[in-house]
């Protein structure tokens, strides 16, 4: 059996705890350690193993939820998000819209909002001729 | 019937000796490398074997015809896992600086060894069966200690008087023995890396999983012995044909349960192979 990924909590850290995980949950995510569909440990268990108030893990899964990364459903856990359904393209502009997706995903499982995405876009698009 | 369930008693503890010993000296895998930690719960797992086997000395003196031979495995069950949840209860929760988590769901079938659940399973719903079946053709005189038979009544009988305290004790230890599976799957991450704590598990897994397997499979034992002889008995005019069949049928199984319950003993007392890995 493969050894799962894991989190740490540096309790000494100045980032406060629901921050560290959302953190490395998303660099899972994003990083495909975490595939599509995988199920979550359930908020008790994830608390418990390290050592948090119940709280802290919810509102770190709310985050991702509310970035599209997990989906949490009533009776059956919290999951790794599917792709976003992706819109119907044409042939000459598939290969764009899959690195587009890629990039914003990626962006996302790093916390960042539409705002930064969209800015670093237009930052890179400029500084490259 | 109490001499006969005592004779039982101590020829399933010599027997669970005799599989510890073969355990012991031919184990399924390579023993775990002495270099590994000691499992802090495993005194606390001891001290519930010792326990239970003291309160169910206590109840095979109950001077009730038998009842308390019957309620011997239970009472012992209820010990194993008051000092297996003990030692869940007492391993150290996650402190220091730095804490870790897998990020794999924790289910109890993941644990349980599924050879003895399976066995358990099967011999939970074979008790029941067998002890509604008996509690169903006691006869009402005696409290259900006799069967009921057109020229009169033949026993010792497995009726209500020995079923009723007997599933009641069976249930209440399996209710402990659920609360107990549940506490050693969801209790915090007590040891790293987090393969040596799902080694933790699975061990104190199998201890109630054997220890449960005790509890019903002696009763078991108790009711199929008692109800088959019975009927083989010569004496038993009033059944038909096919009772002495049944007798057998169930006589055999009660020999097959006392089997399984000497195993169950020495696997509560040794680990097996998926504990050790």
């Amino acid at each position: 059996m493969n050894e799962p990924p894991q989190l740490s909590v540096t309790t000494t850290d100045p980032t406060p705890p629901y921050e560290q995980v959302r953190r490395q949950l998303a660099a899972l995510i994003g990083s495909g350690a975490l595939p599509p569909d995988e199920r979550l440990p359930p908020l008790r268990q994830l608390a418990g193993d390290l050592g948090l108030a119940v709280g802290t893990v919810a509102r770190a899964y709310r985050e991702l939820e509310a970035a599209g990364l997990v989906v949490s459903r009533r009776g059956g856990g919290t999951r790794v998000a599917g792709p976003p359904a992706r819109p119907a393209a044409t042939a000459d502009d598939e290969p764009v819209l899959r690195a587009a997706e890629e990039y914003v995903w990626r962006a996302r499982a790093a916390g960042a909002d539409r705002g930064s995405i969209v800015a670093a876009l237009h930052r890179v698009l400029d500084a490259t001729p | 019937m109490p001499v006969f369930a005592r004779a039982m008693l101590v020829l399933l503890l010599l027997g669970t000796a005799a599989l510890v010993v073969v355990r012991a000296l031919w184990p399924l895998t390579v023993p775990a490398p002495a270099t590994r930690r000691r499992d802090p719960a495993l005194k606390w797992r001891l001290a519930g074997i010792v326990a239970g086997a003291a309160a169910a000395l206590v109840a095979v003196r109950i001077p009730e015809a038998g009842r308390g031979d019957l309620l011997a495995a239970p009472v012992f069950g209820m010990g194993v896992f008051a000092g297996a949840l003990t030692g869940e209860l007492t391993r150290g929760r996650p402190a220091g600086a730095v804490r870790r988590a897998g990020l794999r769901v924790r289910r109890t079938l993941d644990y349980v060894p599924r050879a003895l659940g399976t066995g358990v399973t099967v011999s939970t719903v074979a008790l029941f069966a067998l002890a509604t079946l008996t509690t169903r053709t006691g006869a009402p005189e005696a409290g259900g200690r006799v069967l009921a038979c057109p020229g009169g009544t033949r026993g010792p009988w497995p009726g209500a008087y020995y079923t009723v305290p007997a599933l009641a004790a069976v249930v209440a230890g399996l209710a402990l023995a659920a609360f107990t599976l549940r506490r050693v799957v969801r209790r915090p991450q007590a040891a790293e890396p987090a393969t040596a704590d799902d080694a933790l598990r699975r061990r104190s897994a199998e201890v109630v999983t054997a220890g449960t397997g005790v509890l019903v499979l002696v009763p078991l034992t108790g009711i199929a012995l008692t109800a088959g002889l019975l009927l083989q008995s010569s004496e038993v005019t009033c059944g038909a044909g096919w009772w002495d069949g049944a007798g057998q049928a169930l006589t055999a199984l009660g020999f097959l349960a006392f089997a399984f319950a000497a195993w169950y003993g020495a696997c509560l007392l040794l680990p097996g192979k998926r504990a050790r890995a």
